[in-house]
């Protein structure tokens, strides 16, 4: 058995002596490590195909140069994430802090459950506006964030995940992902919750679907 | 998403948004399914001179864009220059599109149309135009 478990790294404890995988596989970006780094755990015993053929690194499963820089870095940043676990406590409450706050904006929804939910993801979905403008008025607000939205992926496909979730197609493209870490600080939660309502208010005032909602409701 | 500078100051900034009360042709085209709507407002004189034009749109930062674009390329011209504008001169106007936006300057093409088609009806012109689809679909399951 395999297991993708770049969400649960430093969210988890993970014990592979406990963990009944055969092979794991992690990614070091979600823990502030350098990206273009990844880890692949086999158990002894389970043999895989090479991937690259050649050269005797990685046991001969990926030949090439290793790039050290990158190992060292994902290695520490696993240390770090592994010993913040007991810490997320603090995570949860800023999370928890911006749900409260986003999900008070009329037509917002929480896309997934309340409490069951990893420490530093934030989904929320608006209705009548769509994803992707929403990110642009944040990025040159300088905050990093992602959407559901078909328009900002090169496929033009809402998020695979929101719809499997039940998320119609026209909620989907609506929606915002934020994710927050230990390095989150409050002042930046605040900043998040003063910066997207006007936002929010100033795209559904160009909308056309708003318009109509305005007009239902006087 | 990288844009041009011309498209993010015409998403941040746009130009004609709003409504006209008494507008003479309203054209509103595209879903919400597949993430882009968009509502053209034209104001029109007895000489067929568009002497007012105001948008609504539901999208991302191209269709707003494009939607702002084309009510300014249109603003003060006659309805017969209006449907001749293509998205083509859209896209050129606004200094370029990414490959997969392009389907947003075809959307305001057609609301362009849409909007002058409905202006036609109104004073019982035949409609002898034809309005391209922009196939909005494409890529998105039912």
């Amino acid at each position: 058995m395999f297991t993708d478990a770049v969400q649960a790294v430093g969210n988890v404890d993970i014990d592979l002596s406990e963990l009944k995988v055969d092979m794991l596989a992690l990614s070091g970006h979600k823990i502030h490590a350098p990206k273009g780094i990844g880890l692949l755990f086999i158990r002894r015993g389970v043999v895989i195909q090479n991937l690259i053929d050649g050269g005797g690194q990685e046991r001969r499963k990926r030949a090439g140069t290793e790039n050290l820089p990158y190992i060292v870095g994902l290695a520490t940043a696993l240390e770090l994430a592994v010993a913040k676990i007991p810490e997320l406590d603090k995570v949860r409450e800023k999370r928890d802090r911006l749900i409260e706050a986003l999900t008070k904006i009329p037509y917002s929804k929480l896309n997934g459950h309340r409490t069951e939910r990893l420490a530093g993801n934030v989904n929320v979905g608006f209705e009548f506006i769509e994803g992707e403008s929403m990110l642009l008025w944040l990025d040159i607000a300088g905050i990093a964030a992602s959407t559901g939205s078909a328009c900002s992926s090169a496929s033009l496909e809402a998020s695979h995940v929101l719809l499997a979730c039940g998320v119609p197609h026209e909620k989907a493209h609506g929606s915002l992902r934020l994710s927050i870490s230990h390095e989150t600080t409050d002042e930046d939660v605040d900043y998040i919750i003063e910066t997207l309502p006007p936002i929010i208010e100033r795209l559904r005032n160009m909308s056309p679907l708003w318009e109509e909602i305005v007009k239902k409701e006087k | 998403m990288i844009y041009s500078e011309k498209v993010m100051d015409h998403f941040t900034n746009p130009r004609n948004v709003g409504e006209i009360e008494d507008a003479d042709g309203v054209g509103m085209v595209g879903n919400a399914k597949c993430g882009d709507i968009m509502k053209i407002y034209l104001k029109i004189d007895e000489n067929d001179i568009i002497t007012d034009c105001k948008f609504k749109t539901f999208g991302c930062g191209a269709a707003i864009a494009t939607s702002s674009m084309a009510t300014e390329l249109i603003k003060g011209h006659s309805v017969e220059e209006a449907l001749k504008l293509t998205n083509s001169a859209v896209v050129e106007a606004l200094e370029g599109l990414p490959p997969v936006k392009v389907h947003c300057s075809v959307l305001a093409e057609e609301a362009v149309k849409t909007a002058v088609a409905d202006y036609y009806k109104k004073i019982g012109r035949p409609v002898d135009f034809e309005i391209e689809n922009a196939e909005h679909d494409e890529g998105v399951e039912d």
